[in-house]
C-alpha cells in the first residue's frame, strides 16, 4: 500500500485497471461467472397424474402456462418473415417422464403434405446436447456444441400415404420399398412417425437420432395447435439431455405455419429460457431446489479476491481529501 | 457468397459455394433442329425411372412446344418476368464474343443468385401442382398462321420443341437453395444428385432450379430428380461391357438429335482444349449449339443448336447472343462439322473423341442463294481409351437387297 | 470507530472514473458478447475464422468479467458515500441490492426474492435522492420513466416465477414498458434544455437516421438485437426508435461539451443495462443509470484538487474510453 501510494496517481490506476483485468481473466480461467441469469423459467411441476399424450388432457387445463415469444428466423437463409408471434407452454413431469404441452395460435390447420408446395404446421423444442452454462448457438447449435431438436408435425401424425391420394392410374408395376428411394435409405422424413428426435450442429447438420423415443401428439382446435411431447428422463443415448427433478436445463421453442410456407428455417423461433424440473406440485409453494453440488471454494475464493481487488481499486481511486462535509449535518 | 467463374456469362458471379473441383462433366447437344416431338425419350425415362406410386406427375425428360407450351406451365416466362421486376431494363449482354472463358460476351444483368429476395439464396417459385398435370399443354401450337407461305430466314408462324432434362449445371440452383446440403454434385462427373438419406422434403430445389427439374414426391415426402442414369455413365450396363453409355433418353432418340458425353473441364468450371472431343468440337470450335437460358447463371450442360426458322429475338432471350453464329455455322456446315453431326445416335457409347477420313466430292448444291460442296468423309468415333467405336459416312450406304433372300 | 469514520468520511472516491472504465468494460462487453458474437456465429461458413472467432469472444467473456468487477466496484462506492453523506434511504436500497446481487451467482436466496428487490430498488432509485432532500423532481422524471419501464417490463418474469398459475397480458405489458422506455429517451432532453448545440445536433442526426434506417432496412435482425439487448422488440415505427436514439446521442454529446460527464454516463448505463429482467449484472448497471441521470452526484469528482493536477482525471478518461 505504501509502494503503491509512493507512486504516481496515473501509474496507481493503471495497476488497479490491470488488476482489474487480471481477475477478469482469472474468473474465466476458473470458469466462475461472477453474474447471474434473472430472465424468465419455466417449470415442470410434479404431477399426480398421469397427463398422457392426449393434448386436451384434464392436467393441462389446472397447469400453469407460460407464454413464450417467437420472432422470425432471420439469421441466415432461407429466412422467415414471421408469424407466429407467441407458444404457451406448460409442462408436468409423471413417473419419471417429461411432459410439455405446446399451444399457439393458427387458425388453419395444414395437415398435408400430398402436393407440391405444401407445408404442414410443426413445432419443436430444442435443448443444448450438453448441460452447460454457456449455451449454445440458438440456431441449430454449433460444430462443437450440438443441440438436440424434439419435432412433431401435423402431416407425419396423419400419415403418409404410399398411393398418390388422386388420379387415375392403370397399374402399378412395382410398389416395394425400392422404388420409393427415400423409404428404402431408411430416411425418417417417409417415416409415419409423428415426433422426430434429431440432433443438429450447425446449419444444415440436422440428422436423426438412433433413439427415436420422443412420444407426442396434436390435436387442433378452434383457437390453434395443441401439442404434446413427452420423454422419460434418462438420457437415450448421446448427445441428449438427462432431466431429474431439481435439474435447470435451457429449451427453445420453434413453430412452422403451413399457411405461410414455413419450413426448414422459415419459422418463427424463440430464445432459448429456462426449465426447472421442479420436485413439487405447482399447487404448493415453490422451494429453492436443494443444491447436490459441492461447495464453490473455487468461486468463494474468487470472488474474496474480487473484493480485496474491489478495495484496491476504491482506495486507488480515492484519495485524502479537505472536504468537510459542510453540506450535510456532523456526525455527531 | 463466393465469387465463381461462369463463363457462359464470361464474368465471374456471386454463388453460395465456391466450385468444387471435379474430373469431368456431363454434357450433351440436343439438335433442335430435327427434333419431332416423338417423345421416345419421355418415355425411356418414364418407364425406366419414374413408374412408381407419387411419381405420376414427374417427368424427368420432357419435350414442350415452344413458344407456348412448357412443363410445369410457363416456368420460363413466369422466372424470366421475375428477373425482370428484379433488375428491370438491366438483364442485358455486353461486349464481343471473347475467348472459351467468355464466347458470348458477358451479361451485365444479374443470375437468379444476384436476384435473389434477402433471407433466401435463389430467385425462384414453386409451381403449382396444376402447372405440371399438362406437359404437353399447348402442343404443335404455331404462333399464327402463315399467309404467304414459310420461308427461312424467319417463319412467319413458327414454333419449335424443346426436349428438356436435367441440366447437372455447374452451379446448380437447386443444390445453391438446399438449406441441408442434401444435394452434391458428383466429382466424378458433375452429376447432380439429391440425396434421398437427407432430403426432408423442404422442396427449397423445387423453388431454387430455374429449369424447374426437381420435383416433390408426396409418398416419399422427399423431392427426386433426374440422375442421369448414372448406372449407364458408370459403365455398369452389361450391355457395352464396361464401357460409359449414353443415358435412356439419348439412346432412344428415333430423331437422332442428341450427343452426349462425359468433358474435361478446369477448375474454374471451363472446359479443357480438346478439339478432338465432338462437344469441345461443336460447343467451343464451331459454337454451333448454345446453353439454355443462360443468364440465370447456373451454367446448364445440355447445349442446343438452335432452331433456323424462328424469330431471333425469341431465340436470344433463350440461348444469348451467341444464335446468330450458332445458325450460321450450321446452316453451311464445314467438312469436319457436316461429318461430326453423323456421329448423333450412331451408338449408345460414349464417345470422347472423333477423326474425320476424307471422302470424295458427293455433290455441288446452293445453300442461302450461295454454292456448297458435300463430301463423302467419313466420321470415326473413339472410346475413352482411343478405340475405335463407331465410323459412319456423310452419305447413307446404298445397300441393295437381293433377288431372293428367301421363300418370299 | 469515530477516528475510522473521520478517516473515511474524509475519503473521498474518484467515482466518476471508475464509472468511466465501467462504462468502457460493459459497451466492450454489449459490442463484443452481446452484438457481435450473437451474429457472428450464425454467418454460415464461419469456421474458416473459427480461431479468431473463439479469440474475440474470449475478449468479450474478460470484458464481461471486468465489467461485473467495476460495476460492484462502483455500486460499493456509492454506498460509501451513502453513508458518509447520511443518505438512509440511499443506503439501505444500494446495500439491499449489492446483498442481492452479489449472492446470486451462489443460488443462496430464492430468485423470487433477488428480482423482487432489483424491482423495487430501481423502482424506488429516482426518488431516493429526493427523499434524502437534495433532488430535484424534475430532474427525477428521466429517471422515473425509465424505472417503470424496467419494473413493467420485468413484472410478467417476476410475477411468473412466483406465481405461475397468474394470467398476465405479457405483450400489452411489454409494449407499454416499450412505449415509457421512449419517453424516457425523449424526455432526457430535459437536461439540456436550451439552445441547442450545432456539433451536437449534427452527431444526433446521424444516430437517429442511422438506427431508423437500419430498423426499417433489416426489420427483424435490429428488432431481435434490440430484444437481446435492449429489451425493446420493435414493436412502434422506425421513425420513432431514430428519434429517441438521436435525443439520447444529443443529450450525452451536448452534457459532455457542458462539462456534465454524468449525464453521458448515466445513458450509458441505462442503455447496458436495457429493461426488463436479464441478469444481476444489466440490471446492476440500470440500477447506477436511474441514480446517476436523477442525481449526479451519487458519483462524483473528489471536491478536493488540491493535492493533484486536475488534469490526471481527464488522463485516465482519454486512455481508457480510447
Amino acid at each position: 500500500m505504501t509502494a503503491l501510494t509512493s507512486t504516481s496517481p496515473r501509474t496507481r490506476r493503471l495497476i488497479a485497471i490491470g488488476l482489474v483485468l487480471m481477475l477478469a481473466i482469472g474468473f474465466r480461467i476458473f470458469d466462475v461467472t461472477p453474474a447471474a441469469a434473472q430472465s424468465s423459467i419455466l417449470t415442470s411441476w410434479s404431477s399426480t397424474t398421469d397427463p398422457g399424450l392426449d393434448p386436451n388432457s384434464a392436467v393441462w387445463a389446472d397447469t400453469p402456462a407460460t407464454s413464450v415469444q417467437l420472432t422470425a428466423q432471420n439469421v441466415t437463409p432461407p429466412m422467415s418473415t414471421g408469424g407466429i408471434r407467441a407458444v404457451n407452454v406448460r409442462s408436468v413431469h409423471y413417473n419419471n417422464m417429461l411432459y410439455v404441452n405446446l399451444q399457439w395460435a393458427d387458425t388453419t390447420p395444414d395437415m398435408s403434405t400430398a402436393s407440391v408446395g405444401t407445408f404442414a404446421d410443426a413445432v419443436a423444442m430444442q435443448f443444448p446436447s450438453v448441460a452447460a452454462s454457456s449455451v449454445p448457438a440458438i440456431c441449430m447449435g454449433q460444430a462443437d456444441s450440438a443441440v438436440n431438436i424434439w419435432q412433431w408435425r401435423a402431416d407425419a401424425q396423419e400419415g403418409v400415404s404410399l398411393m398418390p391420394d388422386r388420379g387415375y392410374v392403370d397399374l402399378y408395376q412395382f410398389t416395394d420399398d425400392l422404388y420409393y428411394p427415400a423409404r428404402a435409405a431408411g430416411n425418417i422424413q417417409s417415416s409415419t412417425a409423428a415426433v422426430q428426435n434429431l440432433i443438429a450442429g450447425g446449419f444444415g447438420t440436422l440428422t436423426p437420432l438412433n433413439e427415436q423415443v420422443i412420444a407426442g401428439a396434436g390435436s387442433h382446435g378452434a383457437l390453434g395447435w395443441s401439442v404434446t411431447l413427452a420423454r422419460p428422463f434418462t438420457a437415450p443415448g448421446e448427445n441428449q439431455p438427462a432431466f431429474a427433478t431439481g435439474d435447470m436445463v435451457d429449451v427453445a421453442f420453434a413453430v412452422w405455419d403451413g399457411t405461410n410456407k414455413d419450413r426448414n428455417g422459415q419459422k418463427s423461433v424463440s430464445a432459448f429460457v429456462r426449465l426447472e424440473i421442479a420436485g413439487n406440485d405447482f399447487a404448493a409453494p415453490p422451494t429453492v431446489p436443494a443444491s447436490d453440488a459441492p461447495f464453490p471454494w473455487d468461486t468463494l475464493a474468487l470472488i474474496t479476491i474480487a473484493v480485496a481487488v474491489v478495495g484496491l481499486v476504491l482506495a486507488v481511486f480515492g484519495r485524502p481529501s479537505d472536504w468537510d462535509g459542510d453540506d450535510q449535518p456532523d456526525q455527531t | 457468397m463466393a465469387q465463381v467463374h461462369n463463363w457462359h456469362l464470361g464474368r465471374d458471379m456471386e454463388y453460395p459455394y465456391t466450385g468444387g473441383t471435379y474430373d469431368r462433366q456431363f454434357a450433351a447437344v440436343f439438335n433442335i433442329n430435327r427434333c419431332i416431338a416423338c417423345q421416345t425419350c419421355t418415355m425411356s425415362c418414364k418407364s425406366t425411372w419414374t413408374h412408381s406410386p407419387g411419381q405420376e406427375l414427374m417427368w424427368w425428360n420432357n419435350v414442350e412446344t415452344k413458344p407456348y407450351g412448357g412443363y410445369p406451365t410457363h416456368w420460363d416466362s413466369r422466372l424470366l418476368s421475375m428477373l425482370e421486376t428484379a433488375n428491370p431494363g438491366g438483364q442485358t449482354w455486353t461486349k464481343e464474343p471473347g475467348p472459351t472463358s467468355a464466347p458470348y460476351g458477358q451479361f451485365s444483368g444479374q443470375t437468379i443468385f444476384e436476384a435473389a429476395d434477402l433471407g433466401q439464396r435463389v430467385l425462384g417459385y414453386i409451381p403449382e401442382e396444376n402447372d405440371w398435370k399438362a406437359p404437353n399443354r399447348f402442343e404443335d401450337h404455331a404462333t399464327g398462321a402463315p399467309r404467304t407461305g414459310a420461308s427461312l430466314p424467319e417463319h412467319e408462324g413458327w414454333f419449335f420443341y424443346l426436349a428438356r432434362i436435367c441440366n447437372h449445371c455447374t452451379y446448380p440452383g437447386c443444390l445453391a437453395a438446399c438449406p441441408r446440403n442434401a444435394i452434391y454434385k458428383r466429382p466424378e462427373d458433375g452429376i447432380v444428385l439429391i440425396d434421398q438419406e437427407r432430403c426432408r422434403g423442404y422442396q427449397k430445389c423445387v423453388e431454387g432450379c430455374p429449369y424447374k427439374k426437381s420435383m416433390y414426391r408426396p409418398t416419399t415426402r422427399t423431392s427426386e430428380k433426374c440422375i442421369a442414369c448414372y448406372p449407364r455413365i458408370e459403365g455398369s450396363d452389361p450391355l457395352t461391357g464396361g464401357d460409359p453409355m449414353e443415358t435412356r433418353c439419348m439412346t432412344a432418340c428415333v430423331g437422332k438429335i442428341r450427343m452426349q458425353g462425359l468433358v474435361n473441364v478446369n477448375t474454374d468450371g471451363t472446359w479443357m482444349n480438346e478439339p478432338s472431343h465432338p462437344l469441345y468440337y461443336m460447343v467451343h470450335e464451331e459454337k454451333i449449339a448454345l446453353p439454355l437460358y443462360p443468364q440465370f447463371g447456373t451454367q446448364p450442360n445440355i447445349y442446343y443448336i438452335p432452331p433456323r426458322w424462328v424469330p431471333r429475338q425469341y431465340l436470344y432471350q433463350m440461348f444469348g447472343p451467341g444464335v446468330d453464329h450458332a445458325i450460321e455455322a450450321y446452316t453451311r456446315p464445314s467438312r469436319r462439322l457436316l461429318a461430326v453431326l453423323q456421329l448423333f445416335r450412331a451408338t449408345q457409347k460414349i464417345i470422347f473423341s472423333f477423326d474425320v477420313e476424307e471422302g470424295p466430292l458427293l455433290s455441288e448444291i446452293v445453300v442461302d442463294g450461295a454454292p456448297m460442296e458435300l463430301y463423302d468423309d467419313t466420321a470415326v468415333g473413339f472410346d475413352q481409351n482411343g478405340n475405335e467405336i463407331i465410323r459412319v459416312k456423310v452419305e447413307d450406304p446404298l445397300i441393295e437387297r437381293p433377288g431372293k433372300i428367301n421363300s418370299l | 470507530m469515530t477516528a475510522w469514520f473521520t478517516r473515511l468520511r474524509s475519503h473521498d472516491f474518484d467515482s466518476v472514473a471508475i464509472a468511466t472504465i465501467a462504462v468502457v468494460a460493459l459497451l466492450t462487453e454489449l459490442i463484443i458478447l452481446r452484438l457481435v458474437t450473437r451474429t457472428a456465429i450464425h454467418i454460415p461458413g464461419l469456421g474458416t475464422f473459427e480461431a479468431e472467432f473463439r479469440l474475440l469472444s474470449e475478449l468479450g467473456r474478460i470484458a464481461f468479467n471486468a465489467a461485473v468487477i467495476l460495476v460492484f466496484a462502483l455500486l460499493i462506492a456509492m454506498t460509501i458515500d451513502a453513508f458518509i453523506k447520511m443518505r438512509w434511504p440511499l443506503l439501505v436500497a444500494l446495500l439491499g441490492f449489492l446483498v442481492v446481487a452479489i449472492s446470486a451467482p451462489f443460488g443462496w436466496l430464492p430468485e423470487a426474492l433477488i428480482d423482487s428487490v432489483t424491482i423495487i430498488v430501481i423502482v424506488a432509485a429516482p426518488l431516493l435522492g429526493w427523499l434524502s432532500g437534495d433532488g430535484s423532481l424534475r430532474r427525477s422524471i428521466p429517471s422515473l420513466l425509465f424505472s417503470s419501464a424496467f419494473a413493467v417490463a420485468a413484472l410478467p418474469t417476476v410475477v411468473g416465477k412466483a406465481q405461475p398459475e397468474t394470467t398476465l397480458p405479457v405483450s400489452s405489458m411489454l409494449n407499454v414498458a416499450e412505449a415509457l422506455a421512449l419517453a424516457a429517451a425523449f424526455s432526457l432532453i430535459l437536461y439540456v434544455w436550451g439552445r441547442p448545440q450545432r456539433r451536437s445536433l449534427i452527431i444526433a442526426v446521424i444516430v437517429g437516421v442511422v438506427t431508423a434506417g437500419m430498423l426499417a432496412a433489416q426489420p427483424a435482425t435490429i428488432e431481435i438485437l434490440m430484444l437481446w439487448n435492449l429489451g425493446l422488440a420493435g414493436y412502434f415505427s422506425p421513425m420513432v426508435y431514430g428519434v429517441a436514439a438521436a435525443v439520447c446521442a444529443y443529450v450525452a454529446a451536448t452534457s459532455i461539451r457542458r462539462g456534465q460527464p454524468t449525464v453521458a454516463l448515466g445513458i450509458a448505463f441505462v442503455i447496458a443495462g436495457g429493461i426488463g429482467l436479464h441478469s444481476t449484472i444489466q440490471s446492476a448497471s440500470f440500477l447506477i443509470g436511474v441514480l446517476v441521470l436523477a442525481y449526479p452526484d451519487v458519483i462524483r469528482r473528489p471536491l478536493a484538487p488540491a493535492s493533484e493536477p486536475k488534469s490526471s482525471d481527464a488522463e485516465i478518461g482519454v486512455a481508457v474510453s480510447v
